[in-house]
């Protein structure tokens, strides 16, 4: 039992408030896990349902209505958006959906991609990398504010109908469970038509009209969408690896403690020895 | 019996009404809309103003729209999105 007790139970102490930390660090996540999450389950069906509405709206043949459905000219640079959190200890958050988007750059490197990052953690990735940065949200720390979000969507819609840019991709984790969180990148600009059948609808006032306000909106929506799903993604992984953090504190300090238990009865054990066997000494 | 259709009142953060209804009265931006059952597909750009529903019960709702928003008929279903 070569270390001494001290040793080991500083040790204890530090193991302990690490894991108060991390303990504090995972109720705080789950309280903004629970918030976040009822914001997403209500918007998921809304978004839906808007998005269906529009492809309803828009049918097979669509390019003559709006600005928004123009494939844009093939030379044009397109734009990668990147979502991720701002601060770490998420566990593996950030690489997934950073490892997609380096994938993703990867393919297309015959083309022009500029970037747009949200979050600290992928502007310090990509940072170096050879990609123009077009811009970087920053200190949002995985809240939803409504005015970042127009922004971030004002900047991306600006750019494609101002024609400076062929298409907007955008690369984010959508939530599954809070065990599961998928990193995907969708085409957001120019907008896909996914219905063929075309439903005949009486417009008021026309068609145009309604779809110069309803794209804007559902661009909107789906942002928000997006941005509720990396949050809560961000937050659910927070959970976990904060959960795993201290389950492996717990470890720790189990075995610490049983370590210093040991060293201090070999302690008692020796003295006692020591006593008994001068005593013996003494008597002969 | 009064025939009914499904309606949904949707806003982003809630859902504002669901169910079966005899009548809607929407505020679209060409003017009011009385809707019932077995209505022809219809898109509408809505403006701000008194929604008004009515269920087979007789029970009225009335929900009043601040800001604009959209309805679709399809399928004998009423979704307005506000």
């Amino acid at each position: 039992m070569g270390q001494p007790i001290k040793q080991i139970k500083n040790r204890i102490r530090s193991v302990e408030n690490t894991k108060k930390v991390t303990g504090a660090m995972q109720m705080i996540s789950v309280a903004k896990l629970n918030r976040i999450q009822d914001q997403l389950f209500v918007l998921r069906p809304y978004a839906l349902r808007l998005e269906s509405f529009m492809h309803n709206l828009i049918g097979p043949s669509k390019e003559n209505l709006s600005g928004y459905f123009k494939p844009g000219v093939a030379q044009a640079p397109t734009v990668l958006c990147l979502i991720t959190s701002d601060s770490g200890l998420c566990g593996l958050y950030n690489q997934n959906v950073m490892r997609l988007a380096q994938e993703f750059l990867d393919k297309n490197s015959f083309k022009k991609i500029k970037l747009i990052l949200v979050g600290q953690k992928g502007l310090n990735y990509f940072r170096t990398a050879p990609q123009e940065i077009l811009n970087s949200y920053l200190g949002l720390n995985a809240k939803f504010k409504q005015d970042f979000c127009d922004k971030i969507i004002g900047q991306l819609s600006q750019l494609f109908l101002s024609g400076q840019v062929s298409a907007v991709h955008i690369a984010y984790t959508v939530f599954e469970n809070s065990l599961v969180q998928k990193p995907v990148i969708e085409q957001l600009l120019s907008i896909q038509s996914k219905n063929t059948k075309l439903v005949e609808y009486i417009a008021e006032p026309d068609l145009k009209s309604i779809l110069n306000d309803l794209i804007p909106q559902y661009l909107k929506i789906k942002m928000q969408l997006i941005l509720l799903e990396s949050f809560t993604s961000e937050h659910a992984a927070r959970t976990v690896s904060m959960k795993t953090a201290t389950d492996n504190a717990k470890d720790l300090l189990e075995g610490l403690v049983l370590f210093r238990n040991k060293v201090r009865q070999a302690g008692i054990t020796q003295d006692i020895l020591e006593i008994t066997s001068s005593a013996e000494a003494l008597k002969g | 019996m009064a025939k009914t259709f499904q309606v949904g009142v949707y806003s982003s953060d809630k859902i504002i009404f669901e169910g079966a209804v005899v009548s809607l009265i929407a505020p679209s931006v060409l003017g009011s809309l009385g809707i019932l059952a077995d209505h022809a597909p219809l898109a509408a750009k809505l403006s701000s103003g008194k929604i008004v529903i009515r269920t087979l019960e007789g029970s009225t709702n009335v929900i009043d729209s601040l800001s604009g928003g959209f309805l679709q008929i399809l399928h004998n279903q009423a979704t307005l999105f506000l």
